[in-house]
């Protein structure tokens, strides 16, 4: 599975994806919604985990972009936030096309195995 | 009204009319009953007088012969004067209804036979003596010329004259005395009976040849110059037909009054009503002028009264009060006036409006006097004045056009309220609602960071804790490498603590947004069989190594509308909590959920050491902690009820704590059914 990670945290940006590597993945690490979308247009991707509160562009624009340059079918997105989202964003992401809305903090094996069962959906 | 009057008077004078007519009907017939009584036909007079001078005519052929045969013996030379002369006697003899021969010689009787006591009377005496013994009732004196100095006077009964006339059916005998140069009354007879004998005149009238003169009491007559003695009731002929007319024209005289008269009456009663209103009404048109005059009267005192009043309040007036002409020129202002723009007694007087009009209120002046004109009257206008000094001032100016009663304007009257101190305050008011503005905004500004910095430390606090969670468990992934057990250990002991901080961190974050009503809840469809099997087995695992027995009792399943998150944050605490209060060996912890009436009711059931009554009372308060000892075990803060108390109360619960010392505590919660 290759697995993009957009998070602007360094710490928890390289744990995530030391540890999806750890488990026979393949992560790919960006640190700000632009890089991240210039990777997902270039290269394939099967899930993208991107962090919503983001400064300057946050993970909401990253979706808005995605949806205008038709990537959200190329890629199942996860959210992965710390932020408490109200029901109607939720419905929100999950209508523009997110996959998943995972909370911050995540467990280990919570996360890989969550990773892998959207995988193979 | 007047109808019934009319109706009244009406009825009155026909029945006077009417009874006026009957009267003269009576009085008429009466008349004509006296006149039938004692009418004189004029065919029947005529007749009479006929008849009497037939008789009359037959008489004087025998007193010719009587007068021939004296004449006869008186030229008879062997006449003896004196004594019985057998020549009379013979007539005497011959007319036996002869009573006496007088020969007079003038005045004087030489001679009289039978009855020679009559010598040497005069005619007067006889006439006396005849009428004491009332021989004229019966005797006619008729007179004979003898020689020229002779005449002779034979008296005849008045049988031969006797004429009975009927006269209108009624039987009258006519009793005509013939006289020589006599005249005697009439009398009349009827049926034998004497009637009266009446005055009555008549005036001079030649009816046929006899000629009625009245005198005294007698009523004469001369027929062919011959008088003769008529006694007579003579009734005027033509008066019953002149008292006829006179009915008629009475009766008609009668009804034309009595027709007229109620309508006159009632006319003048109507005019006397009428005029009578008039009357009053020029009476009560009199009052009212005479009450207007009063009235005037009064109105001028008063008007004298209010204009010194006027005066008066002009004069001593709190506010500046000032008159204007019709140029808009000052012609007086009061005491007032000259403090407030500090001018003396005359001095503005015939100068205009706008010297005391600042400048930049000229314009404003002018627009108010044109409103002025137009209404009449303006109020509490608002401009700027100037003062004697220049100095300028805020005021409320009133003003209204004079006019006297024939309409003509005679200026205005102003007054002038100085708005210098509620300027001031207007303008601190501002100052103070600008400040207010500012704080207020400061405040906002402060809250809205106060909440930014909640949300920023909300988030930056446990941010880090992510990574050490993560980090803890990921190093004891075997994919991360091999650890030995005490390693392992102690890597549980930074994940255990990590989560601690998180809940405290949690606790503290949640605490504060219920004191800001900040929390947010996430409402949805809540099954409850599911939920409370969801929390069980959530906190089953934490049970495991415990010694607790745990129970989920639930069985009722229903569908409500609440927040699942926050609901099963509040049973997750109150079931950690009955933790540190169950015994260490046989402790149980019961949860359960039930439908009651419209509420859902939860409840967490401890076999612990229950909590008092005080105790109870301030357990949902903000750091309560029972117990220190105790709960330092697992370390709190203290913030758990308090929270859960928040929760409950916001999702429209209810929170309440049932405990016995030492037996155990129950903590319920009453959650109403919303769809």
């Amino acid at each position: 599975m290759n697995v993009i990670v957009i998070e602007d945290n360094k710490s928890i940006r390289d744990m995530l994806c030391a540890y999806i590597n750890a488990k026979n993945h393949n992560a790919t690490c960006a640190e700000n919604g632009k890089n991240g979308l210039e990777l997902i247009k270039q290269k394939s991707f099967d899930v993208l985990l991107l962090d919503l509160a983001m400064p300057v562009y946050s993970g909401y624009d990253v979706i808005n972009d995605m949806i205008k340059n038709q990537l959200m079918n190329k890629i199942k997105v996860v959210v992965l936030t710390a932020s408490s989202i109200s029901n109607n964003e939720e419905k929100n992401l999950l209508q523009k096309g997110v996959k998943q809305i995972w909370r911050k903090p995540i467990e280990p094996n919570e996360l890989i195995s969550g990773l892998e069962s959207l995988n193979s959906v | 009204m007047e109808m019934n009057i009319e109706k009244i008077w009406l009825r009155y004078f026909i029945f006077i009319s009417v009874g006026l007519i009957i009267l003269s009907i009576v009085i008429f017939s009466y008349i004509q009953y006296l006149d039938t009584k004692y009418q004189f036909v004029e065919d029947d007079r005529s007749l009479t007088i006929d008849r009497i001078r037939q008789n009359l005519d037959n008489q004087e052929q025998r007193i010719h012969l009587v007068g021939e045969a004296i004449r006869d013996i008186y030229l008879d030379s062997e006449y003896d004067k004196d004594g019985n002369n057998e020549q009379f006697m013979i007539i005497l003899k011959t007319f036996p209804n002869i009573k006496n021969i007088f020969i007079l010689n003038g005045d004087q009787i030489i001679d009289s036979h039978p009855n020679q006591s009559f010598k040497n009377s005069s005619v007067k005496d006889i006439f006396q003596t005849y009428s004491e013994n009332n021989y004229f009732n019966n005797l006619e004196m008729l007179e004979f010329p003898i020689t020229p100095e002779l005449t002779a006077v034979i008296d005849i009964p008045f049988e031969y004259l006797n004429i009975e006339q009927t006269i209108h059916q009624k039987n009258f005998k006519l009793i005509v005395y013939a006289q020589d140069k006599k005249i005697i009354p009439f009398q009349l007879e009827r049926n034998g009976n004497e009637i009266y004998t009446e005055n009555i005149e008549f005036t001079d009238e030649q009816l046929d040849d006899v000629i009625y003169i009245k005198k005294d009491t007698t009523l004469f007559a001369f027929v062919d110059h011959r008088p003769i003695r008529l006694e007579y009731v003579l009734w005027y002929p033509s008066l019953a037909q002149s008292f006829l007319y006179f009915e008629i024209i009475a009766i008609i005289v009668g009804i034309f009054l009595s027709a007229i008269f109620p309508i006159l009456f009632i006319r003048a009663e109507r005019l006397s009503n009428f005029l009578q209103h008039k009357t009053i009404q020029l009476q009560d048109t009199n009052n009212d002028m005479k009450m207007s005059n009063d009235i005037l009267k009064q109105t001028q005192k008063l008007l004298l009264k209010s204009k010194e009043k006027f005066q008066n309040f002009y004069n001593v007036s709190p506010y500046a009060t000032f008159i204007l002409d019709n140029d808009k020129k000052i012609e007086s202002y009061n005491e007032k006036f000259q403090y407030m723009f500090q001018y003396q007694n005359d001095e503005l007087v015939g100068h205009p409006f706008s010297s005391i009009v600042s400048d930049n209120g000229q314009k404003e002046a002018k627009k108010y006097f044109d409103a002025l004109e137009n209404s009449g009257k303006i109020i509490d206008q608002e401009n700027w004045l100037k003062r004697k000094d220049g100095t300028e001032f805020p005021v409320l100016f009133s003003s209204v056009r004079i006019q006297d009663s024939s309409d003509k304007q005679n200026g205005y009257l102003c007054i002038i309220l100085d708005q210098s101190e509620a300027y001031q305050i207007k303008e601190l008011e501002q100052k103070y609602n600008a400040l207010l503005q500012e704080q207020l905004a400061t405040l906002k500004e402060t809250e809205k960071q106060k909440d930014e910095f909640a949300s920023m430390v909300s988030h930056e606090l446990k941010t880090p804790l992510f990574p050490i969670k993560f980090h803890a468990k990921m190093i004891r992934d075997p994919d991360f490498g091999e650890l030995n057990e005490q390693q392992k250990e102690s890597l549980n002991q930074i994940y255990f603590n990590a989560e601690r901080l998180e809940t405290i961190i949690d606790d503290l974050l949640d605490s504060q947004r219920i004191e800001l009503h900040t929390m947010k809840f996430k409402l949805s469809e809540i099954h409850l069989f599911q939920i409370m099997g969801e929390i069980y087995h959530q906190n089953e695992i934490y049970m495991q190594d415990k010694n607790i027995l745990f129970t989920n009792v639930t069985t009722d399943d229903l569908i409500f509308k609440s927040d699942p998150g926050r609901l099963n944050q509040v049973i997750t605490n109150l079931i950690k909590n009955s933790v540190d209060f169950v015994p260490d060996i046989g402790g149980k912890i019961e949860m359960g959920a039930y439908k009651e009436s419209n509420s859902v009711l939860f409840y967490v059931k401890d076999n612990g050491i229950g909590i008092s009554k005080e105790e109870q009372e301030q357990l949902f308060h903000k750091f309560y902690q029972t117990d220190t000892s105790v709960t330092r075990k697992h370390g709190g803060t203290g913030l758990g009820l308090s929270i859960c108390k928040g929760i409950v109360d916001n999702l429209g619960g209810k929170i309440w704590i049932e405990s016995t010392s030492n037996i155990g505590t129950t903590v319920f919660i009453n959650i109403p059914i919303t769809k």
